[in-house]
């Protein structure tokens, strides 16, 4: 094959796979799961969790969280500013399970309040 | 069973893991470490904690000398061997398979018995180097990347090669709920890519030379090892920075070491790392691999473990050191018997299927991407190490922003 041609092919291969994989990440669902199915079998997975704060202990550069449903789910999250969140607002969070002491916990990636 | 038994038992089982890993493309030391670490709850009930770190380190050390095989035999490298595909295919290309594996585990060898006596030197280095490097991280990485992309005449090549697998692994790196995403993505940059241009090249392994015929200065043999004694160590301050980008940076500055002493340097990195990665365990709490960070998981390292450990490195080095060059002399014979061209589907196709088992089907489109991008620097004629953008840019942005 024509070094010319096999670039050329490469080259639309690459953008093309690129671009598809920028689709994907943009509109890969992460599903919503109830805090009390959450078990260390989901470690590594990324969740949506949907629940109300039930206490925030702000440290330096992380801050714990406690978020309830019908079950509470600590959450981790790793700060680079202040954080603006209240006990009692009602937040989803999305972030990767991850196993503490035998208790399973979120590493939050992104909080947002839902309800104040 | 006495504890003597115990260790020494973990470490015939870690080189015998070691064996597999090393010789099977895209079957990585972490995979095996975190299947160990996860039946960890119920090993830890008849065994120690450092019997299983000692079964990893004899794995990981193992691993290190033998992934060269299938790196110069099979162009199927994993990330630390990348840029040995090169330099390798070429020896093995003139019948000197045997050789190219040979001048990696002088390397290897060499470098871990420096590093280990430099275990003493590097606790303290690491403990106060890495507190003043940290905030410049970002910066210094970014610094080596611009050197790298404009060091040659193929500057708009490099900066492209850079930037698309730069993409890519941001992507790749970001998407939600796929495991094992540098699986599909270095195995499409440095392995499938490798292939599909062999293949398409009607590549033909000519017959291999059973024993050895080099001859190597032994001023570059000691400037290649102490050098990756340093470069190993030095990226073991750099995340994102692994072996091959190291053995990049450290052969700018020793012009004169050729293709021999190049292959020295990264045989001799990639041990060196896994050493180093020990000690900044025990010197700054960091894991620097996978293997290491399942290690810090079991136990809390302290100086009667790191010397037992650094006792596990050098005995494992050495039986890894015969087996490599025993495989090797198989494989030189095997290599010239087998068509080549059906070889290389095979192991493409290997590939293709641990991918699709680990990633599933975003894992392929993610290889079929990283291939395309892999051939480009071939067809361009830039050094295929500017694709380490991959994981580089990620990281460096995580520095910066």
């Amino acid at each position: 094959m024509q070094e010319r041609l096999l670039l050329r092919i490469a080259l639309a291969a690459g953008t093309i796979g690129i671009l598809m994989l920028f689709f994907l990440s943009e509109h890969a669902a992460i599903d919503e799961r109830a805090i009390d199915r959450l078990t260390a079998a989901d470690v590594e997975a990324d969740v949506r969790v949907k629940g109300v704060v039930q206490r925030i202990d702000d440290r330096e550069k992380v801050a714990f969280l406690s978020i309830a449903q019908l079950k509470d789910i600590d959450v981790v999250l790793f700060k680079d500013g202040n954080l603006s969140l209240k006990e009692g607002q009602l937040v989803e969070v999305i972030g990767t399970v991850d196993e503490y002491e035998g208790k399973v916990q979120l590493i939050g990636n992104e909080v947002s309040v839902l309800a104040r | 069973m006495s504890l003597l038994a115990e260790l020494l038992l973990a470490l015939l089982l870690g080189v015998g893991a070691g064996i597999i890993t090393g010789l099977t493309p895209g079957v990585h030391i972490n995979l095996v470490s975190l299947l160990l670490l996860s039946i960890s709850p119920v090993l830890l009930q008849y065994i120690s904690p450092l019997t299983i770190a000692v079964c990893i380190v004899s794995m990981a050390i193992t691993h290190t000398f033998l992934d060269a095989i299938p790196s110069i035999f099979l162009g199927a490298p994993d990330a630390d061997q990348a840029l040995n595909v090169l330099p390798g295919h070429k020896l093995l290309m003139q019948g000197k398979g045997y050789d190219a594996v040979k001048l990696t585990v002088i390397g290897s060898l060499g470098a871990l018995l420096l590093a280990v006596a430099c275990i003493p030197l590097l606790i303290p280095m690491v403990a106060y180097v890495y507190p003043v490097l940290q905030p410049f991280i970002g910066y210094i990485l970014a610094a080596v990347v611009g050197f790298m992309i404009l060091k040659d005449r193929h500057r708009a090549g490099n900066f492209l090669v850079f930037l698309m697998s730069g993409v890519l692994g941001i992507l790749v790196l970001n998407m939600p709920n796929l495991r094992q995403p540098l699986f599909p993505l270095l195995s499409g940059l440095f392995g499938v890519s490798m292939l599909v241009t062999s293949y398409l090249e009607n590549v033909r392994i000519p017959r291999q030379q059973p024993g050895s015929s080099l001859n190597v200065e032994r001023s570059i043999v000691g400037k290649s090892v102490v050098a990756a004694t340093i470069t190993g160590s030095c990226t073991a301050f750099f995340p994102g920075l692994g072996p091959a980008q190291g053995a990049v940076i450290a052969s700018q500055f020793l012009k004169d070491i050729g293709d021999h002493g190049f292959m020295i340097l990264v045989g001799g990195i990639n041990t060196v790392n896994m050493i180093v990665s020990l000690v900044t365990l025990y010197a700054i709490d960091k894991a620097r691999n996978g293997a290491v960070l399942v290690i810090a998981e079991l136990m809390e390292m302290d100086i009667p473990s790191l010397i037992a450990l650094a006792a596990v490195v050098l005995l494992s080095g050495g039986i890894a050191t015969a087996l490599t060059l025993s495989f090797t002399r198989r494989f030189s014979v095997w290599i010239s018997k087998v068509n080549y061209r059906m070889l290389v589907v095979g192991v493409a196709l290997f590939i293709t299927a641990l991918v699709l088992i680990f990633s599933g089907p975003v894992g392929l489109l993610i290889l079929l991407t990283a291939t395309a991008v892999g051939i480009v620097p071939a067809e361009l004629g830039v050094a295929r190490n500017h694709a380490m953008g991959c994981l580089l840019l990620p990281v460096i942005l995580f520095f910066l922003l």
